[in-house]
Formats: C-alpha cells, structure tokens, sequence
C-alpha cells in the first residue's frame, strides 16, 4: 500500500512538469502582450517597451520556463503581473471558499443523485422513474446562470418584496446561508450525473442471483436495496463522485459571477484574460495537483469499497 | 461471505457525506462573516469587479481607483467644472514653463500617525517614475522630469518636466498620482498593496480577497472626519446581481447599472439612479495606411454611407447618446461646430466611384468579444451591403485584438476611449499623434499637420489658446475621418434613497467623505 502510495506521488512530477511547460507554452504562444494590457490604453511605444522590460519579458523563451521552475523548486509560484501580489497568497485566499463550494455541491449533488437514482432504479419504467431521468435531464441541460438567477429572483428579490427581507442573500460570501443557493446551482447540475450512473449501475446489480436469493430469503424490499444492493451499485458512483469533486475544486466561472463567490475559477478567468502569467501557470499547477491528489483518493476509496481492487495495491 | 462484507462500506456514503460536511462546517467557520447593510454608519458599495491592489502606483483599473481614491489624497484633485482645487497641496506657482511649485498644505497626518511633508510627494512620483519598478501608473506621469524633482523645505516642493506640459496638473489630479506614505512604502516593498497608508478619509480595516475591501473611517482627515464609520467595497461582477443587491438593500451604491436594468431602479421608490457622462467616446475606426481605407475617398464613403444614430441607439441604447464630435462632448475643449458627415448614400456612392470602387469590395472589421459592439457591428455591416460592400466580422480575445490593432493588421475596428483626465491632449494626442502608431493611435493616422498641432497644444499654456488648438486638431480629424464617432457614453450609479450628499464624479470615482444617511 505504501509503495503503491510513493509510486503515484512520484508520478506526480512528470505530471505536473508536462502541466507547467504546456501552460507556459500556451500563454506565451497566445497572440497579446501583457504589458499592453497592463498599462493605460495611451501608454506609448516606449513605456511598453519599459514594461516588457521590467516585467522580463524580453528574455528567451526557455529562459523565462527555466526561472519559473526555479522559483517552484524554492516554493515561490511568481508574483502577479497584475496586482504584484505573491501567486501563492492569491491562490491560498481562494481555495478555502473554492473547496466549501465545492464540498456544498457535492453534497447537494450525491443526495438528489443517490436518492434519484435508486428510486429510479427500483421503479424502473414506472413514473418515478421516468420522472427522476426528466429531472436529471433538465439538470444537466438548465444553464447555471438561468438557474441562479431565478433562485436569487425567489429567495431574494420575490421574498424581499413580500416578506420585507432577503431569505438568502444574493450574493456574497461568508456564512452558510451564502453558500446554498451556488451550491444548489452546481450541485443540480452534477446531481444529474449522479443520478443516471446510480441508476445503471443499481439496474445491474438488482439483477444479480444474489438479489433474487436475498429476496427469496424474505428480506425487506428496504435491506435488499439500500444494504444488499447499494453497496455494490456504488463502486461506479464513486468514480463518476471522485471525478466531479475534481472538476468542482476547478471553480465554476459562471456560478462564482453572479454569485460574487471569491473561487478559483474566477481568479482563473480573470488571470487569462489579462495574460497574467505567473497567476495562470500557479492556479493550473495547483489544480494538477488537486486533481492527481482526487484521482488518487479515488482509487483508495475503491480499496475500502470492493476488497479484489484493494489486493492490488502495491 | 457476508460476513467480512460488514466492514466498512456499509456506512460509505454517509461517510463520505461526513466528511463533506465536516470540512464544510471547518471552512465556514474560518470565513468572515457578512457585512449586513445597515443604516446609520456604514455604507456598502457594490464595486463592478474586484480590488486588485491598493497601491496607486500599480494599477490602472478603475474598480481599484475607486478605493484608492477614498484610501489617499492627490496634490491636486479635479472640480466638476473641467479645472483643479487644492488637495494635500494647498497653492501652486509655474516657475516657468516647465517647472511647477507647490505649497503643501501643513498638519496632514497619514493613518499611520506620520506627518505629511515633500518627502512623500518626492518619494510616491520617484518611485511610480522608476522604470525598473514597472508601475501601471508610471507612462500616466512619463512627461515628469524626476531626476529634476527638488525638495525646498517639508512644505515646498518643485516638480519639472521634461518639455512644456500644459496639462501637467489635471494629470497630477490623476488618481495614479495619489500620494502614498514613504515609510510605509519602504517597508512594506510590494505587499504596500494589501496594507496600504494615505492620508485619505478612509483607512483600510480588513481586505477580504476576492470578496470585500473594508474601510473604516479616519478621525484625523484634514477636512475633518468623513460622516459614516465605515465603508464596504464588495466586488460583484455580474451585472444584474448588483442591480438586485441594491434593490434589496443588500448595498446602497451599486456601479454601472445596466442599460437592462436602467428604468427599474429610476422608478423603485427605495433607489435614485445618478446618470452622468462619463469621458468616453465609442467610434469606429479605420486603418488609414491599409487599402483600401488608405483612401480619403473610401473612408469618406463609409462616413457618409452610416446612420451613426441608430447605430449609437441599438448598440448601446439608454447608456450612450448619440456622438457629435472627435472626442467626448463633456471633455472642454469639444468642438460642436466640427463637420459631420450627415448620411447621404447618393454621395457615398459617387465617392466610392471615384475611388474606383464602384461595385464594391469585401471588407473585415475586427473587435473583440464586447456584445454592445458586435451588434454594432451586424447592423453596420447591413447598412454598408447598400453599397455592395460586404463586411465580415473578426472577434478576437481584448489582448490579441489590442496587439492586432497596434500592429496594424485589421482594416476596420471598434474601440472607446476613454479621457480620464478630462484633458483634450488625453483626448487627443495618443489616438492620433504619429508618434503613437504601434501603440494606441490604432487608426495609423500619420498627418504631419495634425502632429504640429497637437504638439503645441501640449506646450501652450494658454487655455484659450489651446481651445483653439483643439478645435482646430478636431476639424482636420473631422476631415480627415480617421473614425467615426458613434456615441458619448453615459454611466448609471444606484443609490439607497435614504443616502444623503452623493455627487456622482464623472471619473467613476465617487468621494464618500460627504456622504451619510438621512436621519
């Protein structure tokens, strides 16, 4: 197990080595200047030329990777273009509202999901079922901003007008009651992942002889499904959950937007579009990571879930 | 069988979910809790992007400048009728043409407990000016001779140029010139930013990143205490989420309201909405050193071919007004009188004949991802099919359409400029100074008549003599038509109305220090 550990960590380095040299590719091969975007629109000539200067981007190519990887080797991701602030201290004051949203979601999503789909499954061709597939249909397709708008026009702007206050706020950060309606909004969408893949993967395992023996013993519709049958739906479902928890640390642009939530996502966005290098290159390095790190926890959980994977760990 | 399956995963789901909300529960309780609007002393304000620094020196966005403005004092600062007034700096002497004194004014504390004195204002313009430190700021102030700058005594400063500058002051009033406290400065290096000290009304309490800049109110101002104890600037991107915060009372100023959004919050009892002109002109413009807009001809076609109203009143609707001059009408030395190419498809015509082009050519407009001017750009391109010209469109991302633009490689494309100065030289000499192709004269305009012209109206230091200048610069871009304006923009602030002593600033900097609530 612990070998098994060390060689995904240090395959690792590979990973993200292969992340950083095509980030840094990519942003440099992108047609724009940094230092045009940085300065004041009536910025001349040569106080362009200053910028690019200061900001060394005028060196080669290589070299500009080469002191990127240097100052990772030390733990300094770079400092922004933008702000002059350290990389590291934006992306650390991003991440803790990035993972509560994330980890909101998600819980948002396995509920609806899980319990979408096991009725679905056990109610197969029946109305439930046909109602959770709509459901989950119309999650995965009802854009984000639609969606959040119209909870903001309920929770706040309906019960502002009638109840004289805000039920949720509409946008902000900071307590619990902030956090619902972004979390319902990206939760719905992935809940309908959830849902279908519970569905399947319940619909194959219901079949199984060993259901067919559970029921012939005269156990409760209730056990059979929820102990017999779950357990054994889920090694799918945790895979399709691990990888949706990978893609939520990632940040949603558009749910952060309207919801004016401080993620990563955002800072990403915003990064790009002002070609804010060390900012880019930091966030999708940290995102490498989170994603390996997700991916590997993953396969741990497979281990405690079906006991055949867990023997091969080595 | 059963039996060692008894472990754990039976209690998997939950425990994951545990987990979850386990870390959720641990998060939360790091995190800051809300601001609540309430009345009384402390206004919230929803910015429309985030604070990047609070560093003057660095910046050069105006969602920054904005809280900047409230954190520092300027020497000078700009009065709603196009001049200056006194600031930390109380008179002002010209020396001679290139050299400026100041008087500073005496007993000024930074929120540090420091006194004020010309070394600050030495230190602040020594470091924004020095090319190694690359400031945003710094190609703001480039015409300042900082070598040149000299310290008389704590209250008297002389601070030169390099050639005669005539505006010299509306771009000390600039906020890149906000003056910052030395000590703090050297000792912070480049984390001033996020622990900033001026001498302004406010001080920074608590910076949220991502999500809020809290202020709070300094006793020791030199007007005297701002009335409210606090100041929140939330940073909400999104639009019509803004809109809904000031309806709900979730903030009391909201900035840049839609255009959507414009008539609910003029007719919602519980909001004002401020609408004001905001320095900016929105025009097309043309390639003039690229066929087959190298032509006067083509370029004069166009101009004549366009109902530059209705363009202005689909594309940007109730936030702009329709554009009758060569820079934005509020700016003083806007010249109303300038030719105007009234639409007249007949003489369209015969100019494109002329030029050869009579059955038309295939042209590319080039813009980036802004809405308002790709329907711009649809509707123009129908009003030039008339003319059997077909026009495409090319939307690139802002960074490669400036670098495109800047090089030269479009024919035609959309831009705003905007004249945060307030200075015609602002207006004027970067979008049409020779000296400026490659960099922000995009329309490649190379008149050597026009370059004299606005040269003098940099060193002239008479203003009648320099509104003259411009009005004149202004007739021979008319003729010229390098562009064609399309619309003045107009900016809409929301306020609670129970808000008392806001005065909507045409730079998008609105000052807090004389506002407060009604009782």
């Amino acid at each position: 197990m612990t070998s098994f550990l060390l060689k995904r960590l240090l395959a690792l380095v590979p990973v993200l080595l292969g992340a950083s040299f095509i980030v840094f590719s990519i942003m440099h091969l992108t047609p724009g200047d940094p230092a045009v975007l940085l300065l004041p629109q009536d910025a001349s000539a040569e106080d362009i030329a200053v910028m690019r200067e200061s900001l060394g981007l005028n060196r080669p190519f290589l070299v500009q990777y080469g002191s990127f990887l240097q100052g990772i080797l030390r733990g300094d991701l770079g400092t922004s273009f933008r702000s002059g602030q350290p990389v590291a201290g934006l992306i650390m004051s991003r991440l803790p509202a990035t993972m509560q949203l994330a980890a909101a979601s998600l819980i948002v999503a396995i509920i609806i999901g899980l319990v979408a789909g096991i009725v679905a499954a056990v109610r197969q061709y029946t109305l439930w079922d046909g109602g959770a597939m709509v459901t989950a249909l119309l999650g995965v397709s009802m854009p984000n901003f639609w969606l959040g708008l119209m909870l903001i026009l309920f929770f706040s702007v309906f019960w502002a007008g009638r109840f004289g206050s805000v039920l949720l706020p509409a946008s902000g950060y900071g307590t619990i009651q902030h956090m619902i309606m972004p979390a319902i909004v990206l939760g719905t969408a992935h809940a309908a992942f959830v849902t279908r893949i519970t569905r399947s993967s319940m619909l194959e395992v219901l079949r199984q002889d060993y259901i067919r023996m559970a029921r012939a013993k005269g156990l409760s519709p209730f056990r059979v499904v929820a102990i017999h049958a779950l357990r054994n739906a889920l090694l799918p479902v945790v895979t399709i959950v691990g990888l949706r928890f990978g893609v939520l640390l990632g940040g949603s642009v558009v749910t952060e937007r309207i919801f004016a939530w401080p993620g990563i996502g955002r800072l990403l966005i915003d990064a790009v579009r002002a070609q804010d290098y060390a900012v880019v290159q930091g966030i999708i390095l940290t995102y490498a990571i989170i994603f390996s790190l997700v991916t590997l926890g993953v396969d741990l959980i497979y281990g405690l879930v079906d006991p055949r994977i867990r023997s091969q760990y080595r | 069988m059963i039996a060692h399956k008894k472990r754990s995963p039976r209690s998997l789901p939950a425990l994951a979910l545990a987990a979850l909300t386990a870390s959720l529960v641990l998060f939360s309780c790091g995190s800051s809790g809300r601001e609540e609007a309430s009345a009384g002393n402390h206004i919230i304000v929803a910015n429309f992007a985030e604070t990047q620094t609070m560093d003057p020196r660095a910046v050069e966005d105006i969602a920054s400048h904005w809280i900047n403005n409230q954190i520092y004092d300027g020497l000078v600062q700009r009065t709603d009728d196009r001049g200056v007034q006194p600031a930390l700096a109380e008179s002002w002497t010209f020396l001679d043409d290139r050299t400026l004194e100041f008087q500073l004014r005496q007993g000024v504390l930074f929120h540090n407990g420091e006194e004020f004195t010309a070394r600050d204002v030495q230190y602040t313009l020594e470091t924004l000016l020095d090319p190694e430190a690359g400031f945003a700021g710094r190609s703001r102030l480039a015409m300042i001779d900082v070598a040149g700058i000299e310290v008389i005594d704590d209250y008297t400063i002389r601070i030169p140029t390099r050639e005669p500058f005539a505006a010299i002051l509306t771009y000390l009033a600039h906020s890149s010139a906000l003056i910052i406290n030395k000590a703090a400065a050297e000792e912070e290096g480049r984390n001033f930013g996020a622990n900033p000290v001026g001498t302004g009304p406010f001080k920074l309490s608590r910076w949220d990143r991502g999500t809020a800049v809290h202020l709070e109110r300094f006793d020791q101002h030199w007007r005297g205490p701002a009335q409210v104890e606090k100041l929140t600037f939330r940073g909400i991107p999104e639009d019509s989420s803004r809109t809904i915060e000031l309806e709900t009372g979730g903030v009391h100023v909201a900035q840049r309201i839609p255009e959507t959004d414009l008539r609910r919050i003029r007719e919602n009892s519980d909001t004002v909405l401020h609408e004001y002109a905001a320095m900016r002109l929105n025009y097309i413009l043309f390639n003039t050193q690229r066929p087959p807009f190298d032509d006067l001809r083509v370029r004069q076609a166009i101009s004549y071919a366009l109902d530059t109203d209705l363009l202005a009143q689909v594309a940007y609707g109730d936030s702009g007004i329709p554009a009758r001059g060569y820079m934005n009408s509020s700016i003083w030395a806007f010249n109303p009188d300038v030719y105007r190419y009234d639409q007249d498809l007949e003489k369209a015509r015969q100019l494109l004949e002329q030029a050869g082009y009579g059955d038309g050519f295939a042209v590319t407009m080039t813009i980036d991802d802004n809405p308002a001017r790709r329907t711009l750009a649809e509707i123009l391109g129908n009003q030039l099919r008339e003319l059997g010209i077909t026009m495409s469109i090319e939307i690139m991302e802002w960074g490669a359409y400036l670098q495109r633009t800047a090089a030269g490689e479009h024919q035609m494309a959309q831009l705003a400029w905007l004249a945060s100065t307030g200075d015609p030289h602002h207006a004027l000499y970067p979008n049409y100074h020779s000296r400026n192709i490659g960099a922000a004269n995009r329309s490649h305009t190379n008149l050597p008549e026009l370059d004299a012209l606005l040269q003098a109206g940099v060193t002239e230091g008479d203003t009648e003599a320099r509104l003259q200048i411009y009005r004149e610069a202004q007739e021979i871009i008319a003729r010229h038509a390098p562009i064609i304006p399309v619309s003045d923009d107009r900016e809409a602030v929301g306020i609670r109305a129970n808000l008392r002593g806001f005065i909507p600033s045409p730079s998008g900097y609105h000052l807090f220090h004389g506002v407060g609530f009604a009782e």
